[in-house]
């Protein structure tokens, strides 16, 4: 099914209610993290909504990566439920993710997690090499190593997951597979941000339930796929995270003064305000090219748009706080939760810090 | 047992034939002495560099701050925020150990404090930074908790009054270092004027949060202070309070026992970072002070909060060395430890890239606040104001950037760092925002910009 845009809009209305009526109020006070069963009481409710659906009749998240509208569905819906709450934001988009990618395994798996990197970056120019087809004996060593399941690797889901669909080397390609949660060793850890999310280190210590068996065009085309929609997803959400910054900031330049005047009248405030919406403005015009469809949008280019706009996401985000002084410091107020929230989204599935060598060995 | 690697990959051994290094020390004697250099460790190096006197200042500091302030950094950050009128028993044994150990008094020489004599010959407020960095470096949190004393206790040593510093810092002085820590805090911001506190440039439209109502034999203070560190466990305080019917230009700086009547610490903020340090609200309801207790004279607290924090901003800065330097210290460690492809990270060209980077950056802004603060007898405004924004805003990157290098790992609570960058978060807020730092430059450089004779500007 191709989307039009009166579907695209009908979608997005629905959503901007359910994100205005359930999820804002679910997410506040900022300072104590919404609970997991309310986390996954909204989840479900997405769910009913038939955005993890696959059906030919309704439109759902990362469902159809051939058609621009399923695309620029699954981004307006990230970035919508993340300018409420991130967290719900990214497990909607993992619960798509796995819904998909169990679809095309031919599997089923309830209550499943998803850990789509390997235990340290995204394995310098090795990996863009496999995806084009170009790895050598120093590429798939590295790869072995760096899907090595019995080396810990950090998980962010929700906590009631009993299932992890993660990826795995085997005999020079990826695969997927499938380990029950008895099977892994997990140690639950605090983080830095999106604590509605259980954050662990991870590591197999028993035999999977299943492992793909893909012929290596198959496993290349299905690996690309989820790391096109990551780097799209995270855009998208850290893009939302910054549109409520950018309201909270907004807002409280129009009621706070000082001295003669409101904040938002001083020249000091103000720069930072089009830091914020400058970063906005961009990066959504960025993302308005995944209106071409995932599959017709190069690897390259999103691996550009996340290094190139992250950095600037951040910093808005610290504008945020910055405009709000003191109070934007307390927990009880809300830009110091964003801010821990988009550094989070920094540094998950393999990090920024990776993206600059993964272009290259996907351009070279 | 493993034998350490000779090199790492991509570089010659030290004593490999182009290596250039071994070769200098076979220069003739001259040669020698001009390009052969040991290579010790930076921080070593460093303290070498220090004048003797401040040498070991900074080793002691160090010191306590390993034994004392890093073993418990993560579990006080990690703990339930606690009621306004309670503190953990750790956080009070360390107040006793570090008022014993003269960290609680160093800011005068005996009889009054600790400052070791050898470091009279130097400007209190560079002692204090190498202090505050080593501190910072271990817990932002306990480094606040400590430091906040400092800086309530600041405005009685500049008021310059001898009367004052024997009647008021000597008693809090010397229980400090009998084991019963007397905490001080300093009490400016208020609630919705936290700007117009710390630059002034709301003064002529300021509301007064506190204010002073003259009495018999004294005041009586009325209004509420917030953000206030240390204010949870100060025994007293520096408040600042304008007159009745007059502005911010009466501002007078009152002693306040916390034990007085009408005083209450309404709660502490939840804070994102430095959770080992209290935030408070004060409450003052007809607060007594007797008129023998307003520290600088009647209307001059606007010049001596400003003093004070000309003086506290060099620190200020120094939390952000500190705070850098940890979280360079935990990236080396991390790239030294954690292995890909079977060859720890620091073997790869791209991490060599990122930690020299850290480095650069912490050591850069490292020189610029011994730099300033070597001649701060009496802080600038200017310099203090340069230091404190440009060192916190760059701390804050280094710290990212220190993330960026753990990747996924950077976000857990275990691997310390996540921690650093929610503490040095507030260096970029408190002591007056960055952007209000940067117009404080301006402020204290006029007399140059506004000059007509002269026609180039020195930087």
């Amino acid at each position: 099914m191709s989307l039009t845009d009166s579907d695209l809009e009908q979608v997005a209305g629905a959503l901007e209610r359910f994100t205005r009526q359930q999820v804002l109020p679910a997410s506040l006070p900022y300072e104590r993290p919404m609970a997991a069963a309310q986390l996954a009481a909204l989840l479900d409710e997405l769910t009913e909504l038939g955005l993890f659906e696959l059906d030919e009749d309704c439109p759902s998240l990362w469902a159809d990566s051939q058609d621009g509208g399923s695309t620029q569905l699954s981004v307006q819906v990230l970035r919508l439920l993340a300018s409420a709450n991130a967290a719900l934001a990214l497990s909607a988009h993992r619960r798509a993710q796995t819904t998909v990618l169990l679809k095309a395994l031919g599997w089923e798996a309830p209550a499943c997690a998803l850990l789509g990197s390997g235990h340290f970056g995204l394995a310098r120019l090795s990996l863009g090499r496999w995806l084009d087809g170009r790895a050598e004996a120093e590429d798939q060593a590295l790869l072995a190593d760096w899907l090595d399941r019995h080396k810990p690797s950090v998980l962010l889901a929700p906590d009631a997951w009993s299932h992890l669909l993660w990826p795995v080397w085997v005999e020079n390609s990826l695969q997927w597979q499938l380990s029950s949660r008895p099977t892994l060793h997990c140690t639950v850890q605090q983080s830095l941000g999106l604590d509605e999310l259980a954050a662990c280190s991870v590591y197999a210590q028993g035999e999977p339930l299943k492992r793909s068996q893909l012929a290596p065009e198959q496993a290349r085309e299905l690996y690309l796929w989820w790391l096109k929609t990551e780097l799209l997803g995270l855009s998208a959400i850290g893009l939302g995270v910054l549109d409520h910054g950018a309201k909270m900031a907004h807002d409280y330049a129009q009621i706070r003064r000082q001295g003669a005047q409101l904040i938002g009248q001083h020249p000091a405030v103000q720069l930072m305000l089009s830091e914020i919406d400058s970063s906005r403005l961009q990066l959504a015009h960025q993302l308005n090219n995944s209106r071409q469809g995932l599959a017709n949008v190069a690897l390259a280019e999103l691996v550009a748009l996340r290094l190139t706009s992250n950095s600037a996401l951040l910093t808005a985000s610290h504008q945020v706080i910055q405009i709000h002084g003191g109070i934007g410091y307390m927990r009880d107020l809300g830009p110091e939760k964003l801010m821990r929230d988009q550094t989070m989204l920094r540094l998950i599935s393999g990090g920024v810090a990776s993206l600059g060598l993964l272009l290259q060995g996907a351009l070279l | 047992m493993n034998s350490a690697p000779k090199h790492l990959a991509g570089h010659l051994p030290l004593d490999a034939p182009l290596s250039p290094h071994w070769q200098f020390a076979q220069f003739p004697l001259l040669g020698k002495w001009l390009t052969h250099y040991p290579q010790i460790d930076l921080w070593e190096r460093d303290t070498a560099l220090l004048p003797w006197g401040l040498r070991g200042i900074r080793r002691r500091a160090r010191t306590f701050a390993e034994q004392q302030l890093a073993p418990m950094a993560l579990r006080i950050d990690a703990l339930e925020h606690w009621p306004v009128d309670e503190c953990p028993a750790e956080l009070r044994q360390l107040l006793v150990a570090a008022g014993k150990e003269g960290w609680l008094s160093y800011f005068a020489p005996p009889p009054f404090g600790r400052m070791p004599l050898t470091a009279l010959r130097h400007a209190p407020v560079w002692q204090c930074a190498l202090v505050v960095e080593e501190f910072s470096r271990a817990c932002g949190g306990l480094m606040l908790l400590l430091s906040a004393h400092h800086l309530g206790a600041m405005p009685l040593i500049l008021s310059g009054e001898l009367s004052t510093l024997r009647r008021h810092l000597l008693p809090v002085y010397r229980a400090c270092q009998a084991g019963d820590p007397h905490l001080m805090a300093f009490a400016i911001t208020e609630p919705g004027a936290g700007s117009d506190a710390e630059d002034g440039h709301g003064a002529a439209h300021y509301r007064p949060g506190v204010v002073a109502r003259k009495v018999t034999g004294g005041w009586r203070l009325n209004g509420r202070k917030c953000f206030i560190s240390g204010g949870d466990l100060a025994k007293t305080l520096t408040v600042f309070a304008a007159l009745e019917g007059e502005g911010m230009e009466s501002w007078t700086c009152f002693l306040v026992d916390a034990r007085s009547s009408g005083f209450k610490r309404v709660r502490t903020e939840l804070k994102m970072g430095m959770r080992a340090s209290g935030a408070a609200e004060l409450e003052f309801n007809e607060v007594f002070v007797a008129d023998a207790d307003v520290v600088g004279g009647l209307r001059q607290g606007w010049a001596l909060n400003r003093a004070t924090l000309n003086a506290s901003r060099i620190p200020v800065a120094s939390m952000g060395v500190g705070f850098a330097r940890a979280a360079c210290e935990i990236a080396i460690d991390f790239a030294r430890h954690y292995r890909l492809a079977n060859k720890p990270l620091i073997d790869y060209q791209e991490v060599q890239l990122q930690l020299a980077s850290l480095l650069a950056e912490t050591r850069a802004l490292r020189a610029l606040i011994w730099n300033e603060a070597r001649g701060a007898w009496r802080p600038r405004q200017l310099t203090a104001s340069v230091c404190k924004f440009q060192a916190t805003d760059r701390a804050q990157v280094v710290c990212e950037q220190a993330l960026d290098l753990l990747g996924d790992w950077g976000g857990l609570h275990s691997q310390k760092l996540e921690k650093v960058l929610r503490d040095v978060r507030l260096t970029r807020i408190f002591e007056g925002t960055n952007q209000i730092n940067r117009l404080a430059v301006i402020e204290d450089w006029q007399a140059q910009l506004l000059n007509p004779q002269q026609t180039t500007i020195g930087v």
